[in-house]
């Protein structure tokens, strides 16, 4: 098995030959191109780490920001909430407000038209009834009623008070003062003659009483003297019905009805005539 | 029996010829070298590679992996060499799978020369690594005694060396020789195929032990370091 040294010594030098072929178009450019594919890797990596710490950093200030918006969402909900409550509330008011001012102008207004026409109505009636009776009155009067209007007219001064008399009695001292009596009828003469002997005595007067006709006292008789006056007349009972009428209507205005206002309460000083009360009116 | 490719000589001049090893050798070296240049012209640094680019990542770091794996601790001095002895001796086997190939490993020439280059190759990185008075102090341990022994050790673990690649890979050649004279057919196919799987396993062993020689001499200079100064590094 011989060794052929020249063969040996080209195959050393082929080898060598070959280390450095494969040196320079293999192991150098392969190592190189894994060294550079590991720094690529290596710097996707580093670079991936620092975006995924940027990232973090970002989410964290992302919830951060989100919590912040949510609570100023929640208040700022809250805040007008409140104040659309607080809104409501006040219109509510204002509406409620508004609707008692009309209302109680309504009820006012109502209150004024009915007080007005039963005010009308009143009237009316009373216009009416007093029309009637001075009607009835009137066509009544006559000779007899006269006759009887007379007596009760003297009987009532002669069971007049005397002190009530005597107060009337300086103004008839006056000789210039003339007592005036006035009817709603003409007087015959003996009539007058009777009226004015019985006044002269009770008056102690030393002149005649003088005599006037006055259709507006209806059926009655007046006795006047400077400014004062004594009257029976048919007129006053009218009157005073009237105003006891008008106190019925106002008590049944201030007071709801009831039992007691169906019936006129009774007033029995009205059933005489207020001369005797004192008539006088100076 | 021709026994060697070295016998096919295609011209000679004196001392000088040309024959079938060195022709093979040539073809080797040519289609290493075209392969590797085509391959690594188009290098991607990118993370998607060609197929061809992924194999020869995965050759080049298989073998600097194996390197490491021996001991050697900066692989990439030693790649050049041990790399290129594997690649060379795999792709002589590989090729004999091509009819009329003959390896180049398989010429005593051939493997003796990869085995000298070894020897050589063993003390020069020694040398290179702590310099040539301390290398050769080496020889002279555990005691001057040992001289003798240390240079022969040396000498015939070089001659092992390149006669175990020598016979692995001319018996290969051999016996499918024998086989195809006797069964030719089926059989020989078999034996080629175990060719190549002994092709590959010399191809291994040839760069392991070469690794390891290397290795042996830069540990023997870290093991001779005193206590005091390995404990100072």
């Amino acid at each position: 098995m011989p060794i052929d040294w020249f063969t040996v010594a080209a195959q050393a030098i082929n080898f060598l030959l070959l280390v450095w072929l494969m040196k320079r178009f293999l192991y150098k450019p392969v190592l190189r191109a894994i060294d550079a594919r590991e720094k690529r890797i290596e710097e996707q990596l580093a670079d991936a780490r620092a975006q995924k710490m940027e990232a973090l950093e970002e989410k964290e200030e992302f919830q951060r920001k989100n919590e912040i918006f949510d609570q100023e969402r929640t208040e700022l909900m809250n805040a007008a909430a409140e104040e659309a409550k607080s809104e409501k509330i006040r219109l509510l008011e204002e509406a409620r407000a508004s609707a008692e001012e009309l209302q109680a102008k309504w009820r006012e207004g109502l209150k004024k038209d009915a007080s007005r026409l039963e005010e009308d109505f009143q009237s009316r009636v009373r216009k009416d009834v007093f029309f009637i009776v001075r009607k009835t009155l009137s066509d009544l009067a006559g000779e007899e009623l006269e006759g009887k209007i007379i007596d009760l007219f003297l009987r009532r001064l002669e069971t007049m008070d005397e002190e009530k008399r005597t107060s009337l009695a300086p103004v008839s001292k006056d000789p210039d003062e003339s007592v005036q009596l006035r009817t709603a009828f003409p007087l015959t003469e003996k009539q007058q003659k009777r009226i004015a002997q019985e006044v002269k005595r009770l008056f102690a007067l030393k002149g005649e009483p003088k005599f006037t006709v006055e259709e507006d006292l209806l059926a009655g008789i007046e006795l006047s003297a400077k400014g004062q006056k004594i009257s029976w007349t048919i007129d006053d009972y009218l009157l005073s019905l009237r105003e006891s009428v008008e106190d019925l209507m106002k008590a049944g205005k201030k007071a709801p009805p009831s039992g007691s206002g169906s019936t006129p309460p009774e007033k029995p000083q009205k059933s005489t005539p207020p001369s005797e009360e004192g008539k006088e009116k100076q | 029996m021709r026994l060697s490719p070295d016998a096919i000589i295609f011209w000679q001049s004196g001392f000088f010829k040309i024959n079938a090893t060195l022709v093979f050798t040539w073809v080797v070296m040519a289609l290493l070298a075209a392969g590797s240049m085509m391959i690594t012209s188009r290098l991607s640094t990118g993370l998607t590679r060609s197929r061809w680019q992924n194999i020869l990542e995965m050759i080049v770091l298989a073998i600097k992996e194996q390197i490491r794996e021996v001991g050697l601790a900066d692989p990439e001095n030693y790649l050049p060499f041990l790399g290129t002895i594997f690649l060379f001796v795999a792709a002589s086997a590989l090729l004999t799978i091509i009819p009329g190939f003959e390896p180049p490993t398989g010429s005593l020439s051939t493997t003796a020369a990869l085995a000298l280059l070894v020897f050589a190759a063993v003390p020069l990185f020694g040398i290179k690594k702590r310099g040539l008075g301390s290398y050769l102090k080496t020889y002279a341990e555990p005691t001057i005694v040992m001289l003798p022994f240390n240079i022969i050790g040396e000498i015939s673990r070089t001659l092992a060396l390149a006669v175990r690649l020598f016979g692995n890979m001319m018996s290969g050649g051999m016996i499918v020789g024998i086989l195809l004279s006797i069964t030719p057919f089926l059989f020989p196919v078999v034996m080629t195929l175990l060719g190549l799987l002994t092709g590959m396993v010399q191809a291994y062993i040839f760069t392991i032990l070469a690794a390891v020689y290397i290795s042996a001499a830069t540990q023997a200079q870290k093991k001779s370091r005193p206590p005091e100064e390995e404990a100072s590094l």
